[in-house]
């Protein structure tokens, strides 16, 4: 956080979030209203959910068969480790 | 630019104000069971025998082949798809096959084996390939159908009851080892001798 935005919280009364509300902490700047702070808590949720966790979970499954297979160029296809 | 990025950088790290925690859980969650429900449903349709035939490569040459044999039709209707086969069953081997995949791929966008002659020209090698992995898994996908403790040996030729209770049951075989070349026309073996 900037000096800026400190000193921009404090001059800035919160706009409908009431002190001693769970949102108090986070009391709204000048460039961000409460609309925008919804829109945008609403939009990184669904990024979230919808994008980020399944290509992440995606590309781990994917490099974990790489690498299985690399282990398998060396070790021999499956079932060799066992004999 | 910057400018949004910073500011969805810091939504992304502090406590939402808007949303419960109960929503976000359980919106994660479900999003979680979808998922994973979808991952299944891509991973098997990537198993089917539509999908495998989708390339001509497959389609027009190990695939034709296999109509003719028993493995695909028989008496009793119970028939072998390029899955049963080829793609282990277990978790970790499986993903490691679909990985192996892309080479296909690769294959299929240069045109390793797009015409037979180039199919035969390497067929020897692919089947190599796949016979010693039946050999590593002791025939593990052939006896994911075919048990040894149940086959009953009153109903097996002479022949095929002494090499199974001399070789197969003592472990020295696999099955691979005699059955080459029962789904799919052998390669020219001609070629090993070289």
């Amino acid at each position: 956080m900037t000096p800026e935005d400190s000193q921009m919280k404090r001059n800035v009364r919160p706009l409908r979030v009431e002190a001693g509300s769970p949102a108090a902490h986070h009391e709204p700047t000048q460039q961000e209203s409460p609309e925008l702070r919804r829109t945008e808590e609403f939009r990184t949720f669904i990024f979230l959910t919808v994008i980020m966790a399944p290509v992440l979970a995606v590309m781990g499954v994917g490099g974990y068969g790489f690498i299985v297979w690399v282990y398998q160029m060396f070790a021999g296809p499956p079932g060799s480790g066992l004999h | 630019m910057r400018d949004l990025l910073r500011r969805y950088w810091r939504t992304l790290w502090r406590p939402s104000a808007y949303f419960s925690l109960g929503l976000l859980t359980l919106g994660g969650f479900i999003a979680g069971i979808v998922f994973w429900g979808g991952f299944n449903t891509a991973l098997e349709a990537t198993n089917t025998e539509k999908f495998c035939t989708g390339c001509h490569e497959m389609r027009t040459n190990v695939y034709e082949e296999l109509r003719g044999t028993i493995h695909f039709t028989n008496r009793s209707g119970v028939r072998a798809k390029c899955s049963d086969c080829h793609v282990p069953h277990n978790w970790t081997d499986k993903i490691a096959r679909k990985m192996q995949a892309s080479k296909e791929v690769w294959g299929k966008i240069f045109g390793t084996i797009d015409t037979r002659e180039k199919f035969l020209d390497k067929r020897l090698e692919l089947a190599q390939r796949e016979w010693a992995r039946f050999k590593a898994n002791d025939s593990l996908e052939c006896r994911n159908c075919h048990e040894y403790n149940y086959m009953d040996f009153t109903r097996q030729s002479k022949r095929a009851f002494d090499a199974h209770s001399r070789s197969l049951e003592s472990g020295e075989k696999t099955c691979i080892d005699c059955h080459k070349g029962i789904a799919h026309r052998l390669p020219d073996l001609t070629l090993t001798q070289q």
